[in-house]
Order: structure tokens, then C-alpha cells, then sequence
């Protein structure tokens, strides 16, 4: 195998392909990544099994083959060149010379064939949806999914189209989150879990454009198609919690605020809420709303914040840390908070811009 | 021809004599006994062969008149109680009038007596059960019981027993717990000729305790009294370091009689709580008094076990007066274990014996390791009980103990605190190096400052509730029947803490609520260890929710307190090592690893060969 390439488009291809690399060492050719090269291309992959990204590039093939390389090595090598022409050479399949400027590098890899192949792609259900809408989606809610080992199927993203829409939702047990958007024409209905992990690589090699991605979806895989990017994840195998029975309908007091002016609020009662579980109080009432907090010996903070609120008196305590999270999330400049008792949950929705996000969090004893 | 029928005489007694009479140190036991109750101030006993041949105890006691000499040997024949009643105020430790017609069925018995007044003493034989007769013989004031040929009649019996030294370091370990109890009397026991134990009457407590453990034994030990609801408990505990392998070193008494008791055992070590690792017991020698009437003996003819009409209060109280006596005193987990007095422990007791002797025989040049004791072997033990913590909450009005019953600290302790530890400097970022009277002291900087942290804590925890979270999602829980009672027994103790539970039956629970700070620890196991609650299916009420507090305050503490690596200034070692000195439990972390080790004087001086 011999192809010629450039620096920028070599670690640019290695760098997606990294993330996806074992951390672990339990199976020594997952620390490498495979090298194809073909038709004009070089084929760059790395897969810990769970997750694996395939990403390619146009190169001047001299002569076709394939080997696999110690992925961090390469990479930190490559970074390091010079601008300008790359040239690999492997022969035997492992033995790769690299020349960038006036410098050979010569690395020792493992043999292509042991290396675990990339899934095969059974084209069947499948979701198209812009890459720009994909990465807003998971923006919007990834941040509430559970960190909790013990609640395996909570730890990742639920993906659910329909005829009509496609919505996103997560949630760690304590709140939830959830993005709602028109379906593109001739969606197939889906549903599936996502791995946290796939979230964060998507949000990593993907880049907001409006070229649609192609979400392909199987009984336990899902496969993503990007332009010349692939990329394959493993899927949570469970029941996801039912999101809708959670969503409250019936809270009728409605709270509205500007969200920038809230989230400097909590953030000033953070830092004396921190030690309580970021408990923050909420007193509202047709006067208004007064926020919040205590640490004993330590001090407290309160400030009220202009809202209009109509519904009775009423003190409720939230986690600081879920609030502000939602609140960035919805990308509103109003929010509307519908709450019902100082005990059950309170709904979050974006007033003005609404992107789809619904957020439920669900009060603290006070 | 009926079927059923009355047995002979000489069949029952030996069926009855197999429950009394297991093996040569049970006839010791219940003929020391017998010394014992008939008023003897010094007991005497030979043994040959390991009892096979001879079991002989002499006393100085009351001796017999002829005519109670003969009844002496038939069943349910005794002077000790006279009615039923009787029963319920024993002062003596027989009384069903067994032991002496059981042991007769069983070997060739005889008994030489003389009582005060009476002009001669007498001699009775029995054989196998069948009384020899009478005669005059001379004695002076007392009894003598020989028992020869122990089993012969019974070889079934004979054949279980364990080889020659076995028994006899079962004997010995007898008469020894015996002893230790009847400091008054004095004791003596002969194996083939060799004296094993000689114990001189009136030596006073203290004195029989380390001619009984050790003098090293003896001298650590953390002497108990403590009284509450009419029960009293007294004796000696072991300091944690000290702690075996196996429940051997536990000596429990109720009313002067040694008992066996697993409630007991295992309440004595829950009061050690975080300060034993797992699989460590405690050594102990504690005596139980109850008021008479309020504990049941005759539960087993050998009367090894026994009933308390108000257990709870007499395991509290045990509890209770064991924490005080560690909680009082200054507890150093050494770099090496003290050595061994000789003789201790008794020669059977082979397996802390091998430990000691393993640890003494250390060349100096091995250098100053870390005892069996060692932070490497302390794990989160008893997460169930630290008592420590127990101790704390109860001293701040928490627990069950009456008021006023806080800890005192003993003048010893006092001085302890007054002889603190003085920061030197710091050992990789991780360790702070002390010094005081006794040597060089390490300091674990985490371990301290958690310990610091962590009973602040459970102060604040007092105070108020800690925040608590909803779920969204409420959690189901599958329970056992019995774990749904002990649940709901402790409701208000565990909703206090911020955990909401509702129970829709058929051992059905949502969790709906849950303290901020366990969020991330699995609800089965949380809620499991508290419907498992202790053992004693009764826990005292807000025990059982101790655990829950305990895990709150100590992963807030664990989460704040500094870590290894972290660099500290000479001020803030100086806060923590006095933070730590004005501790409650200065002695163990939150997961029973010792915040301090010392290295004393004489340790570095052996190693630097300097003696």
C-alpha cells in the first residue's frame, strides 16, 4: 500500500476517527486505527466495538491495501508535521514508513485483517433529518441524562419519529427533558435509546449544516450517515421510562419570566446553595418571586424577580443546577413555568422562540 | 404387651447425664460450681490424663452432713432451691440437682466430706450409678469429688473426645473464665502432676484479670461500668488493635455464671462498630447484673444459656457502657502488636498465640511495619454499627441512651488529649509527621480531616433536615415481609432524613423522595440495609436510621475533606491535628480506617539496634 495525502487532510480524518478509539486495553488492535486505502480514497476507522466512526478522504492512491496503526502514536506524529505532502507506505501490513518534509517516520501496526470489521449496513428504518437540527436536539437535552450504573437504560438519549415528528427525550429520575420537531417528508416511525456516548460523538463530528444525516435505525445498532463520515453505535436494549405520563397536563399556575434575568439570579444564589443539594427556594405569589438561599453558619441570599404570576401563594424549593440547565437549554428569551403543588412537577416551556424543548423538574422538599 | 415404658433409673440418668456431662471440663465446671456455691474460698483441681483417668476437686467449703451427702447423688436431689419460686431468684449457680447424680451415672464417683460441726467426715462411692455405701473417713472441713474413669461406661462418649491436650486447655480455659469471675477464691488446677493455673484467693480484680489475659492484655484493657433501666454491666474490653480472629476472647457473665449469648456477642461488637475491621472480634470479659427475677437459666441443663426478661435493655446497656469505655480512651492503632505476656493465652487458644508470637519474632531489622492492624486491613467494616457515631448522636440527644449518660472521659483520656500529637511536617503530600511523649505519630491528612468533617456533619444533621429530592421517576422496590416491618417500625427516623417511601402493599415500595446526597447510591442497597436493620429485629427506635445519617455525613465529609496529594501549610496541619484532637472519635475515619499510627520510642530504638 502507498498513498500520498496532506497533513491538514490527514489529521483531520485521524482526529474524527480518534474519538471513537479505545481508552481500555483490553483488546490491543482496538488501540490502532485502520488505514484502507482505494478508488482514489483513504479510509480512516476506530471502533471500541460500542461505537465506531468511519471517516474518508480523496487521496492519490499509488497502490491499494489497507494496515492498522497505534492510533494515539499516529496522531500525535501527524499533528507535528510540517504542512504540505504525506506519503505512506506499508509493507507486510505492518510495516508503515511515513514521510512528511525532510522526515521518516517508521511505525509498526497490526495486521488489517485482525481488525474487527465495520458493521454492514441493513439499510431499514431510517430517519433523515439536517445535521444542524440533529446537533440542536441533542444540545437540548442531553445534559439531563442519568449518571446512575444502576439505571442502565436511563444513561442514554430515547429517539422517537413518527409520520409527524421526531422527538428527543432523556432524563436522570429527577427531571426530564424533551425536543420535539417536525418530521421531513417520508419518515419512517422509530424508536430507540442512544448512548450517551453516541450523543457526545455526534455532537463531535458532526458540524451544523443543513445536508441532511441519515439515521438508520436496527434492532440493536444505529448507523449514521453523514456525508463521507459513518458512524455506528450500539443501542441501550430496555424500556425506556413512558415520557409522556410524566409530562405534566393539568398545572394551571402559570409563571412567566425572562429567562437571561432567572438564570443571573440562581446563579447568585448558587454558591450559598451549594452545600444544601443547590436547593434554591422559590416564594411566589401575585407579588412577584423571591428567590432563594441558606447554608447554616455560612449565610444567605435572596432577590426577587420580576413575573407574571397569577395563581396562589405558594413556596417550592428546585435544584439550582437543574433549573439553570433547563433554562439555557430552552434558548427562549421568556419562559413559562407551569406548576401545580409545591410537591409535583414543575414544566418548563420556551415562550416567544419555541424550538420544541419541554423540560419537567421535579421540586425539592423545602 | 405394652410397648412404652418407663425407662430404668440407670438409662435415664444417662440420657439426662449426656446434656450436662459432654466432656471432662463440663465435670470440672459443675463440680467447681458446687465448690463455689457451698462457700469454698479456694478450689483445688487435679486432673489426670485429661480427665480419662481423674478428675479430682477439693474445696475448703461447707461440706456435707452424712444425710445430705447420700442424697447428694440422687437426681433433682439439692440444697440449693426448695420450691418454685425459688427458681426465680437463684443466688447460686445450681440448682436442679443433676450435676452430681449425672457425672455419678457416668464414672466412679467419689465424695469425702466433712462438715463444720460435725465430729467426722464421710466417704461415698458410686459406680456407673449404683451407690457403693457410706463410711466414716477424714477430712477436714470441705469436699473433696473424685471422678475416675470417666466415659468408661459409656464409650460412645468416650470416643468423641479430642486428644489429651485438647481437653485439657478446655478445662483450663474453664476454670480460667471461672476464676476470673471469683477473684475472692482461690484457684488452682493440676494437669498430670504439672500446675496449669494457680490463682491466689483475695488478689483483688485487676490482679486476676492479668494473671488470667496477660499482663499486655490485662494493661490495655478499658475497664466498663455502666448502669442504665436497673441493668448494670462491668469488666474489661479490649482496645480495637487487639482484636482476634474468632469470638474466643469474649468472656460474658450474667450474675457471675459465664454464658453464651449471640445477642450479646454480637451487640459487643457493633459497640466497636467502624473501629474493627471485618472479620475481627473483640476480647472482652464483661459482667451482666440484672435484677433477680428479670433472667431465665434454667434454659439448658448445662445452663450455658440463659433469657433476660428485657433484653433490649440489657443489650443497650451493654452497648452503651462499651462505647463509653472506648469512646473515653486513647486508642493508637500501633505499628506492632504488643507482646504477648507469657502464658496467655491459655495453650489451646492456639490461633492468637501463633498470631502474637509471629509478630514478636519479627527480627528488628524488618523494620517498622504495620501490625496485623494495619491501615492495609482496615476496611469499611460493620458499616451497620459504628459506634462511634452512635456515640456522638446519642450525646447529642439522638439515640435511646437516658440523659446524662454522655461519655466522660476518663482522667487517662483527659491526659491523652493534653499529650496531643504536634505537627512536624508533611510526608508526600499525604501524610502529616507528629510527634508526641510516646514517639513518632502518622497522621493520614484525609482520613483526619473526614473524621473533622464528618461529626461536624451529624451535627448539622441534627439541626435540620438535609435537602431531599423528588422523584420524577418514582423507584420500585421489591421487599420481604419482615424487612416491610422493620421498614415501617423506623418510618419516622428515615423520613427525617429526607427519604420518601410509600408502601402499596404485597412488599410493594415506591420510592418517591431521596436525601441530594445519596442520589447516586443504588436504592436497592440503601433501603436494603436499613429493612435489614439489625439483627435483633427490635431496633431501638432511630437506629436504624443512624446508618442513613452516618452515609449522609460521612459522604459529605469525604467529599470536602482535603486528599492525598493536596499540599498543606503548617497552619492548616496544626487545624486539623487540633480539629481532630476535639473529636468525639478521634480514632477512626468514617470507614473505620485509623486516622493516626503511631511508631513509639522503643520501637525505632529496636529497630536502630539501639537495644
Amino acid at each position: 500500500m502507498k498513498i500520498v495525502s496532506t497533513k491538514a487532510d490527514l489529521s483531520r480524518v485521524i482526529a474524527l476517527a480518534l474519538g471513537a478509539v479505545s481508552t481500555k486495553n483490553v483488546m490491543p488492535v482496538l488501540t490502532n486505527l485502520l488505514i484502507e486505502a482505494r478508488d482514489h480514497s483513504l479510509t480512516v476507522t476506530g471502533t471500541d466495538l460500542e461505537l465506531g466512526v468511519r471517516a474518508k478522504i480523496s487521496a492519490e492512491v499509488v497502490q491499494p491495501g489497507s494496515t492498522a496503526l497505534p492510533a494515539k502514536k499516529l496522531s500525535e506524529l501527524v499533528r507535528t508535521f510540517e504542512e504540505g505532502d504525506v506519503e505512506l507506505s506499508v509493507k507486510d501490513g505492518v510495516k508503515a514508513e511515513i514521510r512528511s518534509g525532510r522526515a521518516t517516520i517508521k511505525l509498526t501496526g497490526a495486521q488489517p485483517e485482525d481488525y474487527p470489521a465495520f458493521p454492514t449496513l441493513r439499510k431499514e428504518r431510517s430517519i433523515k433529518i439536517p445535521s444542524e437540527t440533529l446537533l440542536a436536539m441533542i444540545r437540548r437535552c442531553a445534559f439531563s441524562v442519568s449518571q446512575d450504573e444502576t439505571r442502565y437504560i436511563l444513561q442514554g438519549a430515547l429517539l422517537q419519529g413518527d409520520p409527524t415528528k421526531i422527538r428527543m427525550v432523556t432524563t436522570d429520575g429527577h427531571r426530564l427533558s424533551m425536543v420535539e420537531k417536525d418530521a421531513t417528508a417520508g419518515q419512517e416511525a422509530v424508536s430507540c435509546v442512544i448512548p450517551a456516548k453516541a450523543l457526545q460523538e455526534l455532537t463531535r463530528i458532526l458540524e451544523p449544516k443543513e445536508d441532511a444525516a441519515t439515521l438508520y435505525v436496527t434492532e440493536n445498532q444505529l448507523f449514521v450517515e453523514w456525508g463521507d463520515l459513518a458512524i455506528f453505535s450500539r443501542l441501550l436494549d430496555g424500556q425506556f421510562p413512558n415520557y409522556d405520563q410524566v409530562i405534566p397536563k393539568k398545572n394551571e399556575h402559570k409563571l412567566v419570566a425572562e429567562t437571561a434575568p432567572l438564570i443571573a439570579v440562581l446563579n447568585r444564589m448558587s454558591p450559598l446553595a451549594a452545600d444544601k443539594g443547590n436547593s434554591v427556594k422559590f416564594l411566589v405569589n401575585e407579588d412577584g418571586l423571591q428567590v432563594s438561599a441558606a447554608t447554616a453558619e455560612i449565610g444567605e441570599a435572596s432577590e426577587s424577580v420580576d413575573v407574571d404570576y397569577s395563581g396562589p401563594s405558594m413556596t417550592l424549593a428546585f435544584n439550582a443546577r437543574y433549573l439553570l440547565e433547563a433554562l439555557k437549554a430552552l434558548g427562549s428569551e421568556r419562559v413559562e413555568i407551569r406548576l401545580n403543588t409545591a410537591l409535583s412537577p414543575a414544566l418548563l416551556t420556551p415562550l416567544g422562540s419555541d424550538d420544541g424543548g419541554r423540560y419537567v423538574i421535579m421540586p425539592m422538599r423545602a | 404387651m405394652p410397648t412404652i415404658r418407663l425407662l430404668d433409673p440407670a438409662v435415664s440418668d444417662r440420657i439426662a447425664a449426656g446434656e450436662v456431662v459432654e466432656r471432662p471440663s463440663s465435670v470440672v465446671k459443675e463440680l467447681v460450681e458446687n465448690a463455689l456455691d457451698a462457700g469454698a474460698s479456694t478450689v483445688g483441681v487435679e486432673v489426670e490424663r485429661a480427665g480419662r483417668s481423674l478428675i479430682r476437686v477439693s474445696d475448703d467449703g461447707s461440706g456435707m452432713a452424712r444425710e445430705d451427702l447420700e442424697l447428694s447423688v440422687l437426681r433433682h436431689a439439692t440444697s440449693k432451691i426448695a420450691s418454685a419460686e425459688d427458681l426465680e431468684r437463684l443466688g447460686t449457680f445450681g440448682f436442679r440437682g443433676e450435676a452430681l447424680p449425672s457425672i455419678a451415672s457416668v464414672c466412679e464417683l467419689t465424695i469425702t466430706t466433712h462438715a463444720e460441726g460435725d465430729e467426722s467426715g464421710w466417704r461415698l462411692g458410686v459406680d456407673g450409678g449404683r451407690t457403693l455405701g457410706t463410711a466414716p473417713a477424714a477430712r477436714a472441713r470441705g469436699t473433696t469429688v473424685e471422678a475416675r474413669g470417666l466415659f468408661r461406661h459409656t464409650p460412645a462418649r468416650l470416643k468423641f473426645l479430642k486428644s489429651d491436650a485438647t481437653e485439657s486447655g478446655r478445662m483450663l480455659a474453664e476454670l480460667s473464665r471461672m476464676a476470673l469471675a471469683r477473684p475472692d477464691v482461690g484457684f488452682t488446677l493440676v494437669l498430670d502432676g504439672r500446675t496449669a493455673l494457680e490463682a491466689p484467693r483475695g488478689e483483688g480484680a485487676q490482679a486476676r484479670l492479668a494473671r488470667l489475659w496477660g499482663g499486655t492484655l490485662a494493661a490495655a484493657a478499658l475497664p466498663v461500668d455502666h448502669s442504665e433501666a436497673g441493668v448494670r454491666v462491668h469488666g474489661w474490653v479490649a482496645p480495637p488493635a487487639l482484636a482476634r480472629g474468632a469470638r474466643t476472647g469474649q468472656w460474658l457473665y450474667v450474675h457471675g455464671r459465664l454464658v453464651e449469648h449471640r445477642q450479646l456477642g454480637f451487640h459487643l461488637s457493633q459497640a466497636y462498630g467502624s473501629l474493627l475491621p471485618h472479620g475481627r472480634h473483640p476480647v472482652a470479659a464483661l459482667f451482666i447484673e440484672v435484677p433477680s427475677g428479670e433472667v431465665d437459666v434454667n434454659v439448658h441443663p448445662a445452663k450455658r444459656e440463659v433469657r433476660f426478661l428485657r433484653e433490649a435493655q440489657v443489650l443497650d446497656c451493654l452497648r452503651h457502657g462499651v462505647e463509653r469505655a472506648l469512646g473515653a480512651a486513647r486508642l493508637f492503632v500501633g505499628t506492632r502488636m504488643a507482646e504477648p505476656a507469657p502464658g496467655w493465652p491459655p495453650a489451646r487458644e492456639a490461633a492468637p498465640a501463633g498470631e502474637a508470637s509471629r509478630e514478636t519474632s519479627r527480627p528488628p531489622w524488618a523494620g517498622p511495619v504495620r501490625s496485623p492492624q494495619g491501615p492495609a486491613e482496615f476496611q469499611a467494616g460493620g458499616g451497620a454499627g459504628a459506634w462511634a457515631e452512635a456515640e456522638l448522636l446519642r450525646g447529642l440527644g439522638w439515640g435511646a441512651r437516658p440523659p446524662g449518660a454522655r461519655a466522660e472521659e476518663s482522667p487517662e483520656a483527659a491526659a491523652a488529649r493534653e499529650d496531643w500529637p504536634v505537627f512536624l511536617a508533611q510526608l508526600h503530600r499525604s501524610y502529616l509527621l507528629c510527634q508526641d511523649s510516646q514517639g513518632l505519630v502518622v497522621v493520614d491528612q484525609h482520613a483526619a480531616h473526614e473524621r473533622v468533617l464528618y461529626e461536624r456533619q451529624l451535627v448539622a444533621l441534627r439541626r435540620g433536615a438535609p435537602a431531599s429530592q423528588k422523584l420524577l421517576l418514582p423507584q420500585r422496590l421489591e421487599l420481604a415481609q419482615e424487612q416491610v416491618e422493620r421498614l415501617e417500625a423506623t418510618r419516622e427516623a428515615w423520613e427525617a432524613l429526607g427519604l420518601e417511601m410509600e408502601n402499596v402493599g404485597k412488599g410493594m415500595f415506591f420510592v418517591t423522595a431521596i436525601p441530594e446526597l445519596l442520589k447516586s447510591v443504588p436504592m436497592e442497597a440503601l433501603v436494603g440495609d436499613l429493612a435489614d436493620g439489625r439483627p435483633t429485629g427490635q431496633p431501638a427506635s432511630g437506629e436504624a436510621a443512624e446508618d442513613l445519617r452516618r452515609e449522609v455525613a460521612a459522604r459529605m465529609a469525604c467529599r470536602a475533606a482535603v486528599k492525598a496529594g493536596d499540599a498543606l501549610s503548617w497552619e492548616d496541619a496544626g487545624r486539623i491535628l487540633a480539629d481532630l484532637s476535639a473529636c468525639a472519635i478521634p480514632w477512626s475515619c468514617p470507614h473505620g480506617r485509623p486516622p493516626l499510627v503511631r511508631v513509639t520510642l522503643a520501637e525505632l530504638e529496636r529497630s536502630f539496634q539501639r537495644r
